[in-house]
């Protein structure tokens, strides 16, 4: 089976899809595993193995903390690039954030104080796991719900300088910075335009949130990848491809997991507004 | 700005207590830092939460979801998740269980727990080669002294109550009644070479060996120690047998 990657959207692999995806031929880009479901051996690492040799794979990675203050977990590292080694895949990306220290883990991902010690630390830290798996990898933005006080730098501000030090790419997740944007009252067209125009951003995600309201009657956006994709995210994601060229995008959907179709077709509405682009582009370009 | 391992070392607290050590580091001008601090308390409780789910299946299904979630909330609260693979958050759960007062009238849960454990663990363990009965045949016969070890995917331990036959049972879409009985049995779990998981009662003998070969001492020794004397040894030798062909042992090393 042959895809043109650059034509088509992926989404995220999920246990429910993953035999439908096997037995029948479903017109992806591509598909993203998360790193952390496949480590160690048996039946679901060999049904990874049979996905990556009908699809492109990418690699996306919960639980390594990239950001944290005491050094790497080496047996993470080697855990993941076992992966990358028996799948290949076409991307390798994490977080700007973190979700360790000291020994104690969490299943989140965690703010960083974008000061300069957290720069220094995540260069180190991003330079050193792409020397050990030999690869480039992408760094996405979390959802903020808040924000730390006395900071060096804003966050697309440390994203450039990240890029620019470590020489990894971005993943730059829209539904991401939709809920940052609101929880943290700050425009979302004004962040995508901070992010510098140089080739690093090579993924954009897709997702949907759910609105909660705090005691205070306060709306708070939370990043459950359990909806469609929002009205604004659209817009917004429309609005990114205008900046950027060159870059897949992946639909996200991770509780209440809806059939694979239902995939499919949030990823085809990716599709047709890239198309829409590419056809804008060569219009400008003729005309 | 405090060093990024205060802040850190603050934050982590904060989301397994639910306390607030470092709301002094957050922006509160604008936004109310407090409630949005809970946002993370409350993912790390619901994840956590999760991940027990997914690796206990079988005793939430006995206490039932609420019972499971208080249960989850008071284990989180005494045991952090140490590594950043999920699939290993969770070991410690039979051994609290037994020490967990609101679950005395389920005698049997540590043991069902125990079992639950073992099942996920053998699932995802990591791929190696086990030796068949014919490899095993020809390192007998050439090197006296080799030594075997246990596959990754391979688990046994004692049961105090007959908690393998109530845990198969709830692999059942409909439940019988099952009579509990106070039992001392050892149980053993494994991962065959084509990936399924199977889970049976074994010998004393047979645990001895398993011992043994854990241990590190030739596999000839520990055949030695674990058949002298036995009465019928026609049924170790079919037991031994059978863990052999599902694939248990695999080359350790030693003097060939």
């Amino acid at each position: 089976m042959q895809y043109n990657l650059s034509d088509l959207s992926g989404i995220g692999l999920r246990a429910p899809h993953v035999r439908e995806l096997l037995t029948s031929e479903v017109k992806v880009g591509f598909l993203e595993a998360h790193s952390e479901n496949y480590f160690g051996g048996g039946k679901p690492r060999k049904l990874l193995s049979r996905i990556a040799e009908t699809y492109p794979l990418s690699l996306h990675s919960v639980g390594l903390s990239l950001g944290r203050a005491d050094g790497l977990d080496q047996k993470h590292i080697s855990q993941i690039k076992s992966l990358v080694d028996e799948i290949n895949p076409i991307f390798v990306s994490e977080h700007l954030s973190w979700s360790a220290y000291n020994h104690i883990h969490v299943p989140d991902l965690l703010p960083i104080p974008f000061i300069n010690e957290a720069m220094d630390i995540f260069v180190d830290h991003v330079s050193e796991f792409q020397d050990k798996i030999g690869q480039q990898i992408l760094i996405e933005n979390p959802s903020n719900y808040l924000a730390f006080d006395n900071l060096d730098y804003s966050e697309p501000e440390f994203l450039n300088e990240l890029a620019e030090r470590s020489g990894c790419g971005l993943l730059l997740d829209i539904n991401n910075i939709r809920v940052s944007a609101h929880n943290l009252n700050y425009d979302p067209k004004a962040y995508i335009d901070s992010i510098r125009i140089d080739g690093r951003v090579k993924e954009f995600h897709l997702a949907g949130y759910q609105i909660n309201k705090l005691d205070n009657g306060e709306e708070i956006y939370l990043d459950t990848h359990g909806k469609p994709v929002y009205p604004e995210v659209w817009d917004l994601y429309e609005y990114a491809l205008n900046r950027f060229s060159d870059v897949k995008t992946l639909i996200e959907w991770d509780v209440d997991i809806p059939e694979l179709a239902v995939l499919v077709a949030e990823a085809n509405k990716a599709n047709i507004i890239i198309n829409k682009q590419v056809k804008k582009e060569s219009n400008a370009c003729t005309s | 700005m405090p060093a990024l391992r205060d802040i850190q070392s603050a934050f982590i607290h904060d989301a397994y207590t639910g306390e607030q050590t470092s709301i002094g580091y957050l922006n509160d001008y604008k936004l109310n830092s407090s409630e949005r601090l809970d946002i993370y308390y409350n993912n790390t409780v619901l994840g956590l939460t999760d991940v027990l789910a997914t690796t206990y299946p079988v005793l939430q299904k006995i206490v039932g979801e609420n019972f499971f979630r208080t249960l989850a909330r008071f284990y989180i609260e005494t045991f952090s998740q140490v590594t950043g693979d999920r699939h290993k958050y969770g070991e410690e759960l039979a051994s609290f269980l037994s020490t967990y007062e609101p679950a005395v009238s389920w005698p049997y849960l540590p043991d069902v727990a125990a079992i639950e454990w073992a099942y996920f663990q053998a699932t995802i363990a990591d791929d190696v080669a086990a030796l068949d009965f014919n490899g095993l045949t020809d390192l007998i016969s050439e090197y006296p002294n080799f030594i075997v070890s246990l596959h990754p995917g391979v688990h046994y331990f004692e049961l105090n109550f007959n908690a393998l036959e109530i845990w198969k049972e709830h692999q059942k879409n409909r439940i019988e009644i099952i009579e509990l009985q106070k039992t001392q049995q050892t149980v053993l779990i494994w991962r065959d070479q084509s990936d399924d998981i199977y889970l049976q009662n074994i010998s004393k003998p047979l645990k001895k060996l398993l011992m043994r070969c854990q241990e590190g001492i030739s596999f000839g020794q520990a055949m030695f120690q674990s058949s002298d004397g036995l009465e019928n040894l026609t049924s170790f030798q079919q037991e031994f047998a059978q863990v052999v062909s599902s694939g248990v042992f695999i080359y350790a090393d030693g003097d060939k």
